[in-house]
């Protein structure tokens, strides 16, 4: 059954990568593309709790930044720093409604592409902050809530509707 | 009490993890010309599954937007419809077939130009963020490619060569931040160095070498030969705004490259730079 669980995890991560590397940017050249690998991180952080969130997000981090080959680790360690402190707030979430997920991951957004930022930019990365932080991040936050709100409910509130619905007809 | 050493445990598990982390990206920030094995075998898989699914989603986008076309003959009767419907997606197959061909002509044309050997590739996949602009192509170094190669298309110059696996190959696209290439103004001779803007525009920004400089709007630039990279004479790109410096000693100015690099599909990566030079007709 873990076994199983780690499967769709991996199927997941490399379901995030290639619709964010090859097949998003086909569909809408020129647009900010959001972050999947981070939304799925973000998400199981809040279903899961911080050990298999930092998991996931240390995992597709370094798929991510191995990908192209440069500041690796850079991507792992922002999906890190988030998915602990999503874990950390885990407990005192109310999960069952749309809402939190999207402001969690939303202002996990803003704060992982800061630390992204800095890093690479501490390593010789050029960026131009005045369009990081006003066009690229809020375009990247708004899809990504988005996305996040649509990943929790399909990991988190749709098995768990059909295990009630399941339930009560047994009943 | 008991939580005290498991909050300790936390605490040194996470200041390795920053260690670790801090020294891949230190010895990653670089270009390199060898790759780890894990990340040679994570991009062969990708690679081709990448190229692969992009082309199943163009596929489908225009067959989505021949779809939407056909809303308007509802009136047609459904015979000739599906013959129609058979007819034009041949049709879309042989257009796609003949631009694929007019592409790779001109390619080969621009190929034989150059006295050099030169690699077709074609773009895999671009990087999945969105900072940094770099793409995977599907030459390595089985094909002649290295580390530091120019790569360039009939229009002018894409980016270079950096991380090689035996089938793929990053290129750092022109307009990423990390990319500074010597280019020469065609009308006034003036020497340039042109940067990446990395900001999302395209452009590229134009430093002149020299103080006393003459750059103006529409003037050209290739490259120079000078940076040990690019051979001499692809085209950078048209200047579209000249700004006053600093302190209005000398001139900075902007370009916009003619390749459309939210559109690469097939590029050339210069095998050979010294011969690959052009000359000045570009």
């Amino acid at each position: 059954m873990r076994r199983l669980k780690n499967l769709w995890i991996v199927l997941g991560i490399f379901a995030a990568l290639l619709l964010q590397a090859a097949v998003l940017p086909v569909l809408f050249p020129r647009w900010v593309v959001p972050d999947l690998v981070f939304c799925f991180s973000a998400v199981v952080s809040i279903i899961a709790g911080t050990g298999p969130g930092v998991a996931v997000a240390l995992l597709g981090g370094l798929c991510q930044d191995a990908l192209t080959g440069t500041f690796i680790g850079a991507s792992a360690g922002a999906n890190m720093a988030v998915a602990g402190m999503i874990g950390f707030v885990e407990p005192q979430l109310f999960k069952e409604n749309l809402v939190t997920p999207a402001v969690i991951v939303g202002a996990g957004t803003v704060i992982r592409e800061a630390i992204y930022i800095f890093v690479i930019w501490s390593f010789g990365a050029g960026i131009d902050l005045v369009r990081a932080f006003g066009v690229v991040i809020p375009w990247i936050t708004v899809l990504n809530c988005c996305t996040g709100a649509l990943l929790h409910r399909w990991m988190y509130l749709l098995p768990r509707e059909r295990e009630r619905s399941g339930s009560t007809t047994s009943v | 009490m008991k939580q005290q050493p498991l909050i300790k445990r936390r605490i040194v598990v996470t200041v390795i993890c920053a260690i670790v982390l801090i020294c891949l990206i230190y010895f990653t920030a670089r270009d390199r010309d060898r790759l780890s094995i894990a990340e040679r075998v994570a991009r062969e898989i990708f690679s081709p599954i990448a190229r692969g699914a992009s082309k199943i989603v163009r596929e489908i986008s225009s067959w989505a937007s021949y779809l939407a076309s056909i809303g308007e003959t509802k009136a047609e009767n459904e015979r000739l419809r599906s013959e129609l419907d058979a007819l034009r997606h041949e049709n879309l197959q042989m257009d796609e077939a003949v631009r694929e061909n007019e592409r790779l002509k001109v390619l080969l044309d621009f190929k034989d130009v150059l006295g050099g050997s030169a690699v077709v590739a074609k773009v895999s996949y671009r990087d999945p963020g969105n900072w940094l602009d770099s793409v995977v192509i599907n030459k390595g170094s089985d094909d002649g490619v290295s580390s530091g190669y120019p790569v360039v298309t009939d229009r002018g110059v894409v980016g270079r060569t950096t991380s090689v696996t035996c089938n793929t190959a990053t290129v750092v696209l022109a307009v990423d931040s990390r990319s500074a290439v010597g280019g020469i103004d065609v009308r006034s001779r003036d020497l340039v160095l042109v940067e990446g803007l990395g900001d999302g525009s395209g452009l590229l920004h134009v430093r002149p070498l020299g103080a006393e400089n003459d750059l103006e709007p529409g003037d050209v630039i290739i490259t120079s030969g000078l940076g040990g990279v690019y051979p001499r004479g692809y085209v950078l790109g048209d200047i579209i705004s000249v700004e006053p410096g600093k302190y209005g000693v000398s001139k900075s100015a902007f370009a916009r490259p003619r390749v459309d690099f939210d559109r690469l599909d097939e590029v050339l990566v210069l095998a050979d730079q010294i011969e690959g030079t052009l000359g000045e007709m570009q």
